[in-house]
């Protein structure tokens, strides 16, 4: 079987690392880019059969690049987790859980996350 | 001349104050001591280094944000009885990823040498590169990058410019602040068969280290730890974690770029890196991993706290104990052991 190629998007480079490493060992071929626009940029070079994509970022933040994912006819099948940082664990955030669902998100995963459940949820949609 | 290595981009960290605490006497529990005065009054560390010198002697850099230098600074003296070093105007400048490859910190190396910047510290995370520079250095420093890196977030020194407006601000504001009970790491790796090489260097070290990271480098080695340390009331100093080769070839190479005498080394050790969540953002991190550390009776020998991680060095017969005792304190969803095999 093909490796699953996922893309890891993420202005915390050592959770990229960190999710990278994870999706190495269970056998996944890992891209990884650093903010919105680069993402973009990654999923238009190489089509990923997933994207771990985190919320908040700058230049462009995952909701936006999930919703032009979503309206886009050749993207919009592929698959996306958004690792969302909203609620109660920041109080700070202008982010919700209500802005996530409209995303048309496939699923979501809350921060701090937790590697396996992330890989439970992965390996349920690639 | 070789294309420039692809990076994901850098961050910066400005408005920001070095501080290295000089007790008068080698003191082995140093770090405990500091760490858990600086936790008790809340005061945040988005880098520390902390290398153990010679038994009982540490050398310790840690950068906290303007807004606690009077504190931070009230503390050490008050609890060591002497002021700390400073750097009152610096600001940390981070490239990742660096896919632990020695070519990496030596193009950093060389990239700083030909600019002849000297940078105050240097830690390492699993993704990142950190270096402490004085702020009015930053720019220079920032613009040195792009002949030995391209960036995808940054195509010239000039949109890096340009994007420096503000940019403090955007790095705070993507920062969020946790506060579970029992910190949550998003995970741990570690790595045995390691050796730790200690180098003593004038700072002019810079450009010869870079052609000893490349030749590093050509042997497929993981450069798992990396810390350096100047400031101009001490000698400079580099520490740097490698997997130990049967032939001694790491202290060679090194040693084929500066004076051996500079050199010494030490193992077999162990490294770890706990990655997650922004521990920069939250005091206390790394009181709690060194109180852990120390009732677990665990000899540590380096530490490097940048971006969102912890590492660590310690020897390899106390590796285990070590990952024990960061599942003690911590809650740890995921472990790997990441070593390679080398011949």
């Amino acid at each position: 079987m093909d490796k699953k190629y996922v893309l890891v998007v993420d202005d915390d480079p050592d959770l990229v690392e960190t999710v990278a490493m994870m999706l190495e060992s269970k056998g996944c071929e890992v891209g990884r880019a650093y903010d919105g626009l680069e993402g973009e940029e990654a999923i238009n070079e190489r089509r990923p059969d997933l994207v771990v994509l985190d919320v908040m970022m700058p230049r462009k933040d995952g909701y936006v690049l999930c919703a032009e994912m979503k309206s886009n006819p050749e993207l919009a099948n592929i698959p996306v987790v958004l690792l969302t940082a909203v609620g109660e664990a920041v109080p700070t955030t202008t982010y919700t859980h209500a802005d996530g669902m409209s995303t048309e998100a496939d699923d979501y995963i809350a921060k701090p996350i937790d590697t396996e459940g992330l890989w439970g949820v992965v390996s349920n949609l690639i | 001349m070789t294309d420039p290595e692809k990076l994901g981009g850098f961050k910066v960290l400005k408005e920001a104050v070095r501080l290295s605490p000089d007790p008068f006497e080698p003191d082995r529990r140093l770090p405990v001591t500091v760490f858990r005065v600086l936790a008790e009054h809340e005061i945040n560390l988005p880098y520390v280094t902390c290398v153990l010198e010679a038994p009982g002697r540490w050398r310790v850099d840690m950068v906290v944000d303007f807004k606690d230098k009077q504190a931070a600074h009230r503390l050490l003296s008050k609890t060591l009885h002497k002021s700390p070093d400073q750097q009152p105007a610096a600001a940390i400048l981070s490239i990742f990823p660096h896919r632990k490859k020695p070519a990496i910190a030596g193009a950093l190396f060389e990239a700083f040498g030909r600019e002849d910047i000297h940078p105050e510290g240097i830690a390492h995370s699993p993704s990142a590169i950190s270096a402490i520079v004085a702020e009015q250095e930053l720019l220079q420093a920032g613009s040195a990058l792009f002949g030995q890196f391209s960036f995808g977030a940054y195509r010239t020194p000039a949109d890096w410019k340009l994007a420096q407006k503000g940019k403090e601000k955007r790095y705070k504001e993507v920062v969020a602040s946790y506060q579970e009970k029992h910190p949550k790491v998003y995970g741990l790796e570690y790595q045995d068969r390691q050796e730790l090489l200690h180098i003593t260097l004038k700072p002019s070290y810079m450009k010869a280290l870079g052609a000893a990271f490349e030749g590093i480098s050509r042997n497929g080695l993981d450069l798992t730890f990396l810390v350096a340390s100047h400031s101009r009331t001490r000698a400079g100093s580099i520490d740097l974690c490698l997997p130990l080769t049967k032939r001694g070839s790491n202290r060679k190479i090194i040693a084929h770029a500066i004076n051996p005498s500079q050199i010494e080394t030490d193992g077999p050790v162990g490294t770890f890196s706990m990655n997650g969540p922004h521990f920069g953002d939250r005091y206390g991190i790394v009181r709690d991993l060194l109180n852990a550390l120390e009732t677990a009776g665990v000899d540590l020998m380096g530490l490097s706290c940048t971006i969102a991680s912890v590492t660590g060095v310690v020897p390899s017969s106390q590796l285990s104990r070590t990952i024990k005792a960061i599942r003690n304190c911590f809650d740890v969803p995921s472990i790997l052991k990441t070593d390679r095999e080398y011949g």
